[in-house]
């Protein structure tokens, strides 16, 4: 049958082995977007991309988990293991004591954003690929819920965005520790 | 100038070239891949206000846009491919899903199969798509994840069927054959069946 005991359909292994064009999500996204913004309006666009990052997460977890709980690097595992792309570069704005709280992420090979000019969205409020700030921060805190992370809450919010005419995309993760 | 039939070295170049492509272009988890069409399905859906067959609606439409924006793209590459004969869109589907998914793509779709009209019981030539392993609704919970019962026009594992019924009709328009293609879900795992199914029906174009 193909409605496994836990009542979910097939086997989620045989999907998560295997590897599909990434052009495939590069050239639908535009029209996501422009339905989204038509629809909801560029604020609450943005949240409903980080909404979809965000249930992205979860449906990740099922099968995935980062081994690392250094937000850098679990980003570097994603990106590894997921699209095979180059490593994201972490910028350390601001430090609680010794750990970091605030760090800026570089990213030149978004998995999500359009890699030709002229294909950009022209909607500067809304970062095309906030959905990776949702996703991020829902992956950082599970592990907040799940491992002994040094950290105790992980926000992240995309501050720029190729796809939204950004020279680089750029993710700030802030990180609380303890009760701060 | 259309050729009738594909020829052997056209064939031979096909299979060598979706190696190449494949080996060449940038790939993403499949899993990954599923998670984000649901992911965007379900805020189409809130957006809908819970209206699933609309959010599934429109999620294939932008879906089948991009991967006609991808064929777009290549066009000047798989033209080499065309041809008037119905009978070889078997050879070029499956280099279109090989390019897609790559050399395990048979995992998830068996090889389409072109059937022709005096085959049918309509008398209308056919192509038929079978999904053993769907992609998009492995993971799923049915009746949970989506109310299937709110499906209207596409089931939700028919994103990809519905791609290369678009493909096969850009080739149909490109080679000066007259016919509009449908594409109907069959069958669907999401909705009870052991595999999915599709079936893309040429319909002759009224003439004017």
């Amino acid at each position: 049958m193909f409605v496994q005991n836990s009542g979910r359909i097939g086997n989620i292994q045989d999907v998560y082995k295997a590897q599909g064009l990434l052009m495939v999500v590069k050239y639908s996204l535009p029209d996501v977007m422009g339905f989204i913004l038509s629809k909801r309006g560029p604020v609450q666009g943005e949240k409903d991309l980080r909404d979809i990052g965000k249930t992205i997460a979860e449906r990740i977890l099922m099968v995935w988990e980062p081994k690392s709980t250094d937000p850098v690097e679990v980003l570097n595992e994603i990106k590894k293991k997921f699209f095979s792309g180059k490593k994201v570069r972490g910028e350390v704005l601001e430090r609680f004591g010794k750990a970091p709280s605030k760090i800026l992420i570089h990213e030149k090979d978004c998995p999500v954003c359009p890699e030709k000019k002229g294909e950009e969205l022209k909607v500067s409020q809304l970062h095309y690929c906030s959905a990776i700030a949702g996703f991020t921060e829902a992956l950082l805190n599970h592990l907040v819920s799940t491992r002994q992370t040094l950290y105790s809450k992980a926000t992240c919010k995309t501050v720029a965005s190729v796809g939204s005419g950004d020279k680089e995309c750029q993710m700030l993760i802030e990180l609380k520790y303890g009760g701060d | 100038m259309v050729q009738k039939n594909l020829s052997f070295l056209r064939k031979l170049l096909g299979k060598l070239g979706k190696h190449y492509y494949w080996s060449k272009s940038r790939k993403m988890n499949l899993w990954m891949l599923s998670s984000m069409a649901y992911a965007v399905t379900k805020k189409y859906e809130e957006i809908y206000e819970g209206d699933t067959g609309f959010a599934v609606d429109t999620f294939t439409t932008h879906f089948v846009n991009g991967a006609r924006s991808i064929m777009f793209e290549m066009q000047d590459r798989i033209r080499l491919l065309y041809s008037k004969s119905l009978k070889d869109l078997e050879f070029l589907a499956q280099t279109a899903l090989f390019v897609i998914l790559g050399p395990d793509w048979n995992k998830f779709l068996s090889e389409p199969t072109f059937i022709p009209a005096e085959k049918t019981k309509e008398g209308i030539p056919q192509f038929r798509i079978t999904i053993p392993v769907c992609a998009l609704c492995t993971g799923l919970r049915p009746g949970i994840d989506f109310n299937t019962a709110k499906l209207r026009r596409h089931t939700y594992g028919e994103l990809l069927a519905a791609a290369l019924a678009s493909l096969l009709q850009a080739v149909q328009d490109y080679v000066g054959n007259d016919y509009n293609l449908e594409i109907k879900e069959t069958k669907c795992i999401l909705l009870g069946d052991s595999q999915g199914e599709a079936i893309v029906y040429f319909y002759p174009k009224e003439k004017k």
